[in-house]
């Protein structure tokens, strides 16, 4: 640290400070007459104070009201995507659309039929007859227990 | 007790300017607008800068005003933002003063009152003697003048300086010291010229 900062931070004496010469440089300082802003300069400034307020003012409004108005938004497009959610069942029936849903239906059919007579039978053997009752009606014999 | 009532009112005019009250800070302004002013016109090249700085004061400290925190006084934290601002606008100019060369306390001299026109008791000053001192003060370094301007200008205490300067108190009563004696080797030679 050179000897002038070392100096200067051990600070001087308040005596030294309250010397005569130094109490008479400071009343002198204090007798310089106060400086004034024109009204001009006032003008100007109260101006530029204003548009600040002005748009102080804004930013705050804009900070106020956007919360809600972006949970609204919110809430709104949820409530549009899930009333216009389509539901999808695969076992339903395809909606009547001309040539494409008899395609559809046959197909469906075919496939269900299949699941039900398995491969080696055909569909003409596949009846179902309103009017035969099941023998087995949910009922098990003794030989269907024994054929086990 | 008058004191006291100032305080109050100050603080009331602070805590409306928090909520940026337009008014509120147009008072403080009224204030404080010709003080600053006056600290700013030492601090730079030109009574046209000083005007542009010290706007720019006004509207920093309202832009910034809900940041106050009140720890230092109102007057401590505008006279630190024209400070400051006053810094910047030195190093922008690169105005290089010449540093006044720290000396011996030892030899530092008490000034002769030989020249009658020059009555430290006296309120209202000579102009000449006026402008010889605004010169001795511009002829100082910015921290120097600072300090001297602060202190003896604005009355504020070594404790104030010491934060808003960002500097020991030694260090601030050490240039207080070296400014005054620098204002009274100005003022010697002129009473020494004689006119």
């Amino acid at each position: 640290m050179s000897s002038r900062v070392r100096a200067e931070k051990s600070g001087v004496d308040d005596a030294k400070l309250n010397s005569p010469g130094q109490l008479a440089v400071r009343d002198l300082v204090r007798a310089l007459p106060e400086d004034t802003v024109s009204m001009a300069w006032r003008s100007s400034l109260n101006e530029q104070l204003l548009g600040l307020a002005a748009k102080q003012q804004k930013r705050r409004r804009i900070l106020w009201f956007a919360p809600p108005a972006v949970g609204i938004s919110m809430v709104t497009v949820l409530a549009f995507v899930l009333m216009i959610q389509p539901t999808t069942h695969p076992a339903a029936g395809i909606p009547d659309r001309g040539i494409e849903s008899a395609i559809l239906n046959d197909h469906h059919a075919s496939t269900l039929s299949s699941d039900v007579s398995s491969a080696g039978l055909n569909l003409a053997e596949v009846t179902s007859d309103a009017n035969e009752t099941d023998p087995d009606d949910g009922v098990w014999s003794e030989a269907d227990v024994e054929s086990l | 007790m008058r004191d006291t009532r100032d305080h109050s009112t100050e603080q009331a005019i602070v805590d409306r300017c928090r909520k940026q009250d337009f008014e509120a800070f147009g008072r403080l302004v009224d204030a404080y607008q010709n003080r600053v002013f006056g600290f700013v016109r030492r601090m730079v090249s030109g009574p046209e800068e000083a005007a542009d700085v010290t706007q720019e004061v006004f509207i920093k400290a309202f832009q910034n005003f809900a940041r106050f925190d009140g720890r230092c006084s109102v007057r401590t934290w505008l006279f630190r933002i024209a400070y400051n601002l006053c810094v910047d606008r030195s190093r922008k100019n690169d105005r290089s003063l010449s540093e006044v060369a720290l000396v011996d306390s030892s030899e530092g001299e008490e000034i002769e009152v030989a020249d009658s026109r020059w009555q430290p008791d006296q309120l209202v000053m000579d102009s000449e003697l006026m402008t010889v001192v605004e010169e001795g003060i511009a002829s100082m370094s910015e921290k120097l003048r600072s300090v001297l301007m602060l202190h003896d200008q604005e009355d504020m205490s070594y404790e104030e300086i010491s934060q808003m300067l960002d500097v020991p108190i030694g260090t601030v009563k050490s240039r207080l010291f070296l400014a005054r004696a620098h204002l009274q080797d100005v003022l010697k030679r002129y009473s020494e010229i004689g006119v």
